[in-house]
């Protein structure tokens, strides 16, 4: 694909993320994306090429304290048929502070992951006295709750920039914008539709046996 | 969004010598070598946030070919 064409995709996946968080937990957030010579993308606060490790981004909606801080990141490349593009990665994480040094939780996918955990997971702080029960009766004497991936829905429906930020919301744990309700919903929507193409994108013989089934074709 | 804000919206590209840069800052950061962070990796059990969120951004660079 050509490079301006590349940055403008690059241009409106950042716009939109960054639209996404201003008008619902955070204010005056631009995300930024650098584009690598073999085409991958990353996008995060503050990213530049010579440093692709995003900023923390702080919630809160104005001059207030942060209740916390977010620290989210993509990967990006175009699919196999160089039409759409495709997250690779993302990461979409919670701190206590900018520093990253106290997480809260992390929500991560990654297409192709090196480790043999699932693509999409989760992990949390903390502790749990159970699993470590578990744990220890198994041999794993020092595995910490953080150190379970739990899954969450798969490549094609794992949780999306819209799901987290509602989190935050319901939880209490950021203050959100009057609308943001409708914001996650209209993001979602675009998110499901996307994600919805791009399986039937892959398997076109179950969305055409079910579109007979229903009667449409 | 208005157009004005999306064009805002920065996008740069980055050098092959951009991007060697990018990953030795991150690997200094982090305090590892890249075989250090990569064994991590494979055991997705990393020695800090920063090991972590190093990984995440130069994975796309350094994958073994």
């Amino acid at each position: 694909m050509p490079a301006p064409e590349l940055e403008t995709r690059a241009r409106e996946f950042a716009a939109s993320a960054s639209d996404r968080l201003n008008r619902t937990v955070t204010h005056g957030v631009r995300l930024s994306a650098v584009i690598t010579p073999n085409g991958t993308m990353i996008l995060g606060c503050g990213v530049t090429p010579r440093n692709f490790e995003p900023r923390c981004i702080p919630l809160t909606l104005g001059q207030k304290r942060p209740s916390a801080f977010l620290w989210l990141a993509y990967v990006l490349k175009m699919d196999p048929e160089q039409r759409y593009l495709a997250v690779a990665k993302s990461s979409f994480n919670l701190y206590l502070d900018a520093d990253l040094e106290q997480m809260v939780f992390h929500y991560d996918y990654e297409r192709a992951p090196a480790h043999g955990y699932p693509p999409a997971h989760f992990q949390v702080a903390g502790d749990a006295r159970e699993l470590s029960a578990i744990a220890e009766e198994r041999g794993y004497s020092r595995k910490q709750l953080k150190d379970f991936h739990f899954p969450v829905g798969g490549r094609r429906y794992r949780p999306s920039l819209e799901d987290v930020i509602e989190f935050l919301v319901l939880e209490d744990i950021a203050d959100a914008r009057e609308d943001w309700s409708d914001v996650i919903q209209e993001g979602r929507t675009d998110w499901e539709d996307k994600q919805l193409r791009a399986a039937v994108r892959r398997n076109p013989e179950a969305a055409l046996a079910q579109l007979r089934e229903d009667g449409v074709i | 969004m208005t157009p004005e804000e999306v064009a805002a919206i920065e996008v740069q590209f980055a050098s092959e010598e951009d991007v060697t840069e990018a990953v030795g800052s991150a690997l200094t950061r982090a305090g590892l070598t890249l075989e250090q962070l990569r064994e991590q990796a494979r055991q997705s059990r990393f020695s800090s946030e920063r090991a972590r969120t190093a990984w995440f951004v130069i994975s796309p660079f350094v994958a073994r070919a």
